[in-house]
């Protein structure tokens, strides 16, 4: 065959631009200036565009008390990597990829491995990730993002359910950006960088549940199931009919490029416990697909090899096939147990196809069940 | 509808109605600015072999065909894009951009950001045929802004 007479490396630089400005995420921007000094010139630092510092936005929720919880509070995000070895002599490799949370917040520079779900610091028991890493050797992506507000003096802003940023991708600056989120039990309104307070972008419905970013669109869902969606001028606009599930606490999710409505069915530990105030837990989902051409509501009981990770902040799929230790058609959450302090959380794993819930502790026998992912 | 032809750089001639042809800009300048009436017109394209300008022209028809419907236009880039290798791509990209023909432009641009997208400079270098230029002074600042280090027990 005739070798190609294309060399890349003599391209116009307007040419390396526009395939540069295409990639979406900071690590492929990072991975693409470190290809050949033209490349490199073409594309603009990541942080040059968008400054790494923190942003500053207004507190949606009145601070019940205490020194730490006033001020002022700052945005912390959190990327989830799936991380997969080169092997140079080998072709398949994708069965050894794993999925790795990065702490944004902390300085640039130093990786954490936290679990998806607490938050809690995790040390890998893992030879690859003992040393440190360096990430021209791996191919990695990235599998979702979420956010938080935090007080500058440290300290979570509480009654969050759900903050994201829009636009999400792409090399625009983040000072521009917007952050919405469902608050106060319900609520959802939005932010900018240098704001003084949130303003409500719909001041008749209390009920939302979740908020996420679709296609790089934003959308909403409230505890019927009816999912909004966040027009440019942050009004909201009704998109599908409720759900009709029976649920009590709805997620959305994208799944195979589809918007899912995940419901959460939840009881009171104790029938006739009204006194104590323990956090109910989870007996059942129910997994729904919007179908977009019909306006319909597609009740899913296989969700095929994905898996759905309803995490701490973000709620995505993982394709089984290529992510290691995710059981298919099985949704991983939060569990919280009976009579605890509620942050006392425990993995658990719900089966589709058997209607039921498998544990998966953190520091138990986990392995089985594929559970290395909860010790990130 | 006026008609002439196209020649490649290995001296392949296709002949296309102006309709067609004016959605790559320089083509479009070119006859407005050398235009005559007479068929026989010639516009020679050195930097485009026969082959990637036979797709071009395929894109092109597409593209101004009034009985598909803007889904069947999609349905008909994705397949199109799905059929290429990396090689060709890269060609029709050079190509797309020397013709200025914007819409297979900003397509093949897409198609070679989602394949390099999450792969390691390495093998973008691979997958591109590209050769690293960088001195080793160079490649250990990269390396360095690559490194992450792992910290476990601070928090």
């Amino acid at each position: 065959m005739k070798k190609s007479p294309v060399r890349w490396s003599d391209l116009p630089p307007e040419l390396c631009l526009l395939i540069g400005k295409r990639l979406e995420t900071y690590i492929d921007v990072l991975r693409f200036r470190s290809v050949c000094k033209s490349w490199r010139a073409s594309l603009p630092r990541f942080d040059g565009i968008s400054p790494l510092s923190p942003l500053q936005f207004p507190s949606p929720t009145k601070a019940r008390r205490g020194y730490l919880a006033s001020g002022h509070t700052l945005l912390h995000r959190r990327i989830i990597y799936c991380f997969s070895p080169l092997h140079h002599h080998q072709t398949s490799n994708s069965s050894s990829s794993r999925l790795f949370t990065k702490d944004k917040s902390t300085k640039l520079g130093t990786i954490r491995f936290v679990d998806l779900f607490s938050n809690l610091l995790v040390v890998l028991d893992d030879e690859t990730f003992r040393k440190d890493v360096n990430f021209l050797d791996f191919r990695i992506y990235e599998v979702a993002k979420s956010y938080a507000l935090q007080y500058t003096r440290g300290g979570l802003v509480s009654r969050i359910t759900k903050v994201i940023m829009y636009p999400d991708s792409g090399l625009t600056d983040l000072r521009t950006r917007i952050i919405v989120a469902v608050y106060g039990r319900g609520k959802l309104g939005f932010a900018k960088h240098g704001d003084d307070n949130w303003t409500l972008i719909d001041d008749d419905n209390f009920h939302y549940n979740d908020v996420i970013v679709y296609k790089g669109q934003v959308y909403a869902v409230d505890k019927w199931g009816t999912v909004f969606w966040i027009d440019s001028s942050m009004k909201s606009v009704q998109f599908s009919v409720p759900s009709c599930g029976f649920g009590d606490q709805k997620h959305l999710v994208e799944c195979g490029g589809e918007l899912y409505v995940v419901d959460r069915f939840l009881r009171k530990p104790d029938p006739d416990d009204c006194i104590r105030n323990n956090p109910r837990i989870v007996t059942d989902f129910k997994v729904y697909m919007l179908d977009q051409d019909w306006g319909r509501w597609v009740d899913v009981k296989n969700l095929g090899n994905q898996a759905i990770v309803l995490g701490d902040g973000s709620c995505f799929s993982v394709s089984t096939s290529e992510i290691e230790g995710f059981q298919a058609n099985c949704i991983y959450f939060n569990h919280k147990q009976k009579g605890r302090f509620s942050q006392d959380c425990v993995p658990a794993v719900f089966d589709l196809k058997e209607r039921r819930i498998l544990e998966a502790s953190i520091h138990g026998n986990a392995t089985r069940c594929g559970a290395f992912q909860w010790k990130l | 509808m006026r008609t002439f032809q196209l020649k490649s750089s290995d001296n392949k001639i296709f002949k296309v109605s102006e309709e067609i042809a004016i959605q790559s800009a320089v083509i479009k300048n070119f006859l407005e600015d050398f235009g005559s009436d007479s068929d026989e017109i010639v516009i020679p394209l050195p930097n485009v072999r026969g082959r990637i300008l036979e797709m071009m022209i395929e894109w092109m028809v597409k593209h101004v065909d009034e009985e598909l419907t803007k889904e069947e236009v999609e349905d008909w880039e994705n397949k199109f894009m799905n059929d290429l290798n990396m090689e060709v791509t890269t060609e029709l990209v050079m190509a797309a951009n020397y013709l200025e023909v914007i819409g297979l432009l900003h397509r093949t641009c897409q198609s070679i950001a989602d394949h390099i997208s999450g792969k390691s400079p390495e093998e973008i270098r691979r997958i591109l045929n590209i050769t690293s230029d960088f001195t080793p002074e160079e490649e250990a600042e990269i390396r360095r802004q690559n490194g992450w280090v792992l910290n476990p027990s601070t928090n």
